[in-house]
C-alpha cells in the first residue's frame, strides 16, 4: 500500500536510473509512542522527491519482506525501547547485526529484526537497508506521541532525508564512474 | 542425561514467543500436582469500548479495524453487522457476497501467517521461521506467496492491505468491476494450489497426542461455510442468535489477566477458532476442501488442539475455492451501499474472525450517535479454555523438566493461535523453580 506524496523540486545531480526507494513506517498508532515510526515517515514524506515510495506497516515480517523486496533503498522507521531517553534517534546500517537484534530492538511479537533475518534466509533483502529507531516513552493504549517523542519527529525527518540523499549521492558517484567512458553525463 | 523434575515447582513465561501480542504463563505445581495454571493476556481492556462511546454510528468499521493488524477484516464486519442490525437494515445479495470475498482474504492472510511463520516451526523442532527458512527455503517462500495473495484480496477489494478503510456501514464506499475480480482470478486459483499443497505439507507432521475435551462453539448457516453470519452452535446443544449471547455467556474479570474470561452458563469453559468451526461444520466445506481434509485425515471427530494447524490450511483452501465461486458469479451491484438510516436500539453483530466469533454490540440513540459499545473478541472467550486445557496438559506431562514442559506448553499455547490484538511486546523470559 502507497501513499500519495507532494512532490518537490528533484535535486540537481541525479542517476539516469531511478532507484527504487522506499519508506517503511512500522508501529501501532493507538499504542501512543508505538505510532512514532509512522509519525515520522508522514513528517519526512513532503520533503523527499515523489517517487519515493511510503509503506506502513505493523512490523508482521512478511509484509516487510513484500515492501522491500527488488528495492535498491529501503529505510524501515520504527519505535525502539533499550533504555535511552525518549526520542533518541538510532541509525542501524548493519543488516546482520540488525538480524541478529531481535528482539531488542523493535515492539511486535514478530517484528522488523524477525524480518530482516527471515529476508536474509530467503534472500529477499533491498540492496541497501537501514532502520532507524526512536526511542519510546509511553506505549500505553491511547493515540498520540507524548511530547519528549514529538519535539523529536522534525530531527528524525531530517535524519531520514539525510540518509536518502546521501545514498542517491553515492549512487550518482557510483553511476559516473561506471558509465564514464560510455555516457556524456548524468545531469538531467 | 535429564533428571527427573522436582515435585514442587513454579515457573513462569514471561512472553511467549510466537504469539500475537502480548501474554504469559504461570504454572505452579506442588507434591507432583498440577496446582494452577494462569495464561496472562495483556489485552486492551476495554479501551475502544470507551473510545466508541460518542462516536457516530458510521465510525466503528473504521476503528475497529484498528484494533488489530492481524484481523481488521472481522472488526468491521462484526461492526457492520451489528449497526446494521440495530437500524433494522441486512446487507446480503452480491454485497454479502463482497464482504465474504473480503473475508476470505483476511482468512488467508492470517491463517497462512500462523500456518508457516508461528505454528510450522514447533513440528521440525525449530526457534521459529528464520531457522525453518534457512533449512527449508522454498516451504517458507511457498507460505509468503500464499499469504501475499490473501493481502492482495485485501487491497483489492478493502483499499489498503492493513486497516482496509473501503468498508462502510451498508456495504462499501466502492465496488469492484467485474472485469477487476476476473483480473484476480488467476491469482486466486494459483493461491488454490498453493494452499492444497500446505494441506498436504502439514497432514504429514507428527502430531503429538492430546485432546481437547471441552465444549467447542461456531457459528453456522446452513448452506454455507461460517464466516460473515449464522447462529452460535455448539457440540453441547447451544443455539443462539446474537441477541441471547448475554443470557448463555458470562465474562468474568480474573486477577492474573485483563483480558475477561468467558463462560457458558452451567457448563463452563468453550474453545472457539478453526477446530470448533470445522467440528460444527465440516458438511459445508466446498467438495474440494473436505476432500482434502479427508485426505489429510480429519474428521468432524477431530479434537487434537495440534492439529489445527490442518485445520487452518483446510480453511485457506476452502477461502480460495469459495472466493473463486463468488468472484465467478459476481454481477457488480447498481450501487455500493444500502443507505442506512440511524434509529434508537441496540444491534448485536457477530462474524468468524479466523480465531473465532467476534461478537459487537452497540446501543444507538435516535441520531445515531452511540451509547455503549461492546466488543467479545475470540482470544478472551478462549482464554479459560486455553488454560483448562494446558492444566491438563501439565498433568499429562509432568515428568518433563520445566524448560522443556514450559517449552511443550508454549506449543500448546500456539496451536490455539492467541491473538492479543492491538499490542506491544518485549521479549523477557524467566523460570523460577521452587
Amino acid at each position: 500500500m502507497h501513499l500519495l506524496r507532494d512532490s518537490l523540486p528533484r535535486p540537481h545531480c541525479r542517476p539516469l536510473l531511478t532507484p527504487r526507494i522506499v519508506l517503511i513506517g512500522v508501529g501501532n498508532p493507538w499504542r501512543g509512542d508505538d505510532g512514532v515510526g509512522r509519525a515520522v515517515i508522514e513528517t519526512a514524506v513532503g520533503r523527499l522527491e515523489p517517487d519515493v515510495e511510503v509503506v506502513e506497516a505493523d512490523g508482521e515480517p512478511s509484509r516487510l519482506i513484500e515492501a522491500w523486496t527488488d528495492v535498491d533503498l529501503a529505510v524501515v522507521v520504527d519505535a525502539v525501547r533499550s533504555g535511552a531517553v525518549p526520542g533518541t534517534i538510532h541509525v542501524w546500517r548493519d543488516k546482520s547485526a540488525l538480524a541478529r537484534a531481535a528482539p531488542s530492538i523493535g515492539s511486535h511479537a514478530l517484528g522488523v529484526a524477525d524480518g530482516i533475518a527471515l529476508g536474509g534466509a530467503l534472500d529477499r533483502l533491498p540492496s541497501t537497508l537501514v532502520v532507524v529507531g526512536i526511542e519510546v516513552g509511553e506505549t500505553s493504549l491511547g493515540l498520540g506521541l507524548s511530547a519528549a517523542v514529538a519535539a523529536k519527529l522534525d530531527d528524525a525527518a531530517d535524519t531520514i532525508c539525510g540518509i536518502v540523499d546521501e545514498w542517491l549521492a553515492a549512487e550518482s558517484l557510483a553511476q559516473a564512474g561506471s558509465k564514464a567512458t560510455s555516457s556524456p553525463g548524468l545531469n538531467e | 542425561m535429564t533428571q527427573r523434575p522436582d515435585t514442587d515447582r513454579t515457573f513462569t513465561v514471561e512472553a511467549l514467543a510466537r504469539v500475537e501480542g502480548e501474554g504469559a504463563m504461570h504454572v505452579v505445581i506442588r507434591d507432583g500436582q498440577v496446582r494452577l495454571v494462569q495464561l496472562r493476556i495483556y489485552e486492551p481492556p476495554r479501551f475502544f469500548e470507551a473510545f466508541l462511546r460518542g462516536r457516530a454510528y458510521t465510525e466503528p468499521p473504521d476503528i475497529t479495524a484498528r484494533i488489530c493488524g492481524i484481523c481488521p477484516v472481522a472488526y468491521q464486519m462484526s461492526s457492520c453487522n451489528a449497526i446494521e442490525a440495530a437500524c433494522g437494515i441486512t446487507v446480503d445479495g452480491m454485497l454479502g457476497d463482497l464482504r465474504r470475498l473480503l473475508y476470505c482474504g483476511e482468512w488467508i492472510e492470517s491463517h497462512t501467517l500462523h500456518i508457516y511463520l508461528l505454528h510450522a516451526p514447533d513440528f521440525f523442532g525449530y526457534d521459529g521461521a528464520i531457522e525453518l527458512a534457512g533449512a527449508h527455503r522454498a516451504l517458507v517462500q511457498r507460505g509468503l506467496d500464499l499469504k501475499k495473495i490473501g493481502n492482495q484480496l485485501v487491497d483489492l477489494l478493502g483499499g489498503r492491505a492493513i486497516h482496509p478503510v473501503n468498508v462502510r456501514i451498508g456495504g462499501f464506499y466502492r465496488v469492484p468491476t467485474e472485469a477487476e475480480l476476473q483480473a484476480f482470478r488467476p491469482r486466486l486459483e494459483h493461491a488454490r494450489d498453493l494452499a492444497l499443497e500446505t494441506v498436504r505439507w502439514v497432514a504429514g507432521f507428527d502430531f503429538p497426542d492430546h485432546q481437547w475435551h471441552g465444549e467447542l462453539v461456531a457459528l453456522r448457516q446452513p448452506g454455507e461455510y461460517p464466516i460473515t453470519r449464522g447462529r452460535l452452535v455448539s457440540t453441547m446443544g447451544l443455539d443462539i442468535g446474537p441477541e441471547e449471547f448475554d443470557q448463555h455467556v458470562v465474562e468474568e474479570h480474573v486477577e492474573h489477566s485483563t483480558a475477561l474470561h468467558a463462560r457458558i452458563l452451567s457448563r463452563g469453559e468453550y474453545l472457539l477458532g478453526p477446530l470448533a468451526r470445522f467440528a460444527l461444520n465440516y458438511d459445508e466445506l466446498t467438495p474440494l476442501a473436505r476432500d482434502a481434509a479427508v485426505a489429510a485425515g480429519l474428521s468432524s471427530d477431530e479434537r487434537n488442539p495440534f492439529r489445527s494447524i490442518v485445520v487452518r490450511a483446510v480453511e485457506v483452501l476452502h477461502a480460495c475455492d469459495e472466493g473463486l465461486a463468488i468472484i465467478d458469479r459476481y454481477r457488480e451491484p447498481d450501487r455500493p451501499a444500502i443507505d442506512v438510516q440511524p434509529r434508537a436500539g441496540v444491534g448485536h453483530g457477530w462474524t468468524e474472525a479466523p480465531r473465532g466469533m467476534l461478537l459487537h454490540r452497540y446501543e444507538l440513540d435516535d441520531e445515531g450517535t452511540i451509547l455503549t459499545a461492546r466488543i467479545v473478541p475470540p482470544t478472551s472467550q478462549n482464554q479459560a479454555g486455553i488454560e483448562r486445557d494446558l492444566f491438563h496438559f501439565v498433568e499429562e506431562n509432568l515428568d518433563l523438566v520445566d524448560d522443556e514442559l514450559g517449552h511443550r506448553a508454549e506449543q500448546v499455547i500456539r496451536s490455539y493461535d492467541p491473538c492479543i490484538s492491538c499490542a506491544t511486546h518485549f521479549l523477557d523470559l524467566t523460570v523460577d523453580r521452587s
